[in-house]
């Protein structure tokens, strides 16, 4: 049985990795700013089906606050982006989840949070920033999504199924709320 | 390695769809959009490529014939004496353009701006 302040400590625990993988994406260099692997969404993932709404969207936002710490945004424009695309596609895998669950996978739930993300960005770049010139960059970021996104659902989909912590942390779902 | 899911595959057909399709729609498909203006009188006009026209302005001198045929745009006759306009031959690609300015007309391609690139500098 898990309390409400096991399953808090647990979306800490899980907002903590968004932010030390947002540090290790930092790392590594990009040919272009806009194209990103999106390590800090695989807790978001794992949390999936750990949460309640509630839980989760908190999640999200530690995720979005952490990243925009780690990547020195939090307070420009680029922050709406994030902020955008993270809410978006948060929105898009729990509805998938919670409405399709037994009939996606985690890797199809990834693909459609990370396209979600991505075509809410192009959005916002086109209407904020750039203006129609943001079609040109759309092609390799939604390409680029499309392989992140299986490539880390399918991560995500390993780590599920051997991890005990895991199995524990889902066992207390079932058994606490 | 898991199985993938039924809603998983619509997924990735979705995905693929619009990948393909924004490729689509940023790369390619930039010559329908062409237009010819055209300059005369201190009037302007606009004509679209992709309809044959045959075509006369007119200006001081007399009368320009302009023929639009095959999505592009040419001078046919004009009663100028250089004919430099006729000599500029067929244009086509956004940016092209002649005038006749003894008679007072100037044509321009416009509307595709995908031009190759001339140069990229790092």
């Amino acid at each position: 049985m898990k309390s409400p302040t096991d399953r808090l400590n647990s979306v800490a625990f899980l907002g903590a990795c968004c932010m030390f993988l947002s540090l290790i994406e930092h790392l590594i260099p990009k040919p272009v700013p806009f194209l990103r692997i999106g390590l800090a969404n695989v807790p978001i993932l794992i949390g999936l089906s750990l949460f309640s709404a509630k839980y989760f969207f908190l999640l999200v936002f530690l995720k979005v606050v952490a990243h925009g710490m780690i990547s020195g945004t939090l307070f420009s424009y680029v922050f709406v982006f994030s902020a955008g695309g993270s809410l978006t596609s948060g929105l898009l895998m729990y509805l998938c989840n919670r409405f399709g669950g037994r009939r996606f996978s985690i890797i199809g739930i990834s693909v459609v949070g990370s396209l979600g993300s991505t075509i809410v960005q192009l959005f916002l770049a086109t209407a904020l920033v750039f203006g129609p010139g943001a079609r040109l960059i759309a092609p390799p970021l939604l390409l680029v999504g499309f392989v992140t996104g299986i490539i880390l659902g399918a991560f995500t989909l390993r780590f599920t199924r051997s991890s005990q912590w895991y199995a524990q942390e889902l066992a207390g779902k079932r058994g606490g709320s | 390695m898991g199985k993938l899911k039924p809603l998983d595959f619509l997924a990735f057909a979705f995905a693929g769809i619009i990948t393909v399709g924004s490729f689509v729609y940023a790369y390619g498909g930039g010559h329908q959009s062409s237009h010819l203006i055209v300059q005369a009188a201190g009037d302007e006009w606009v004509y679209p490529l992709d309809t044959p026209a045959e075509l006369e302005f007119e200006g001081p001198l007399g009368t320009t014939r302009v023929q639009i045929q095959d999505g592009g745009a040419r001078v046919v006759s004009s009663p100028c004496r250089d004919k430099i306009c006729i000599l500029a031959g067929r244009l086509y690609e956004g940016g092209d353009w002649t005038a006749c300015l003894p008679n007072r007309i100037f044509l321009k391609i416009s509307g595709n701006e995908n031009q190759p690139v001339d140069e990229i500098t790092y």
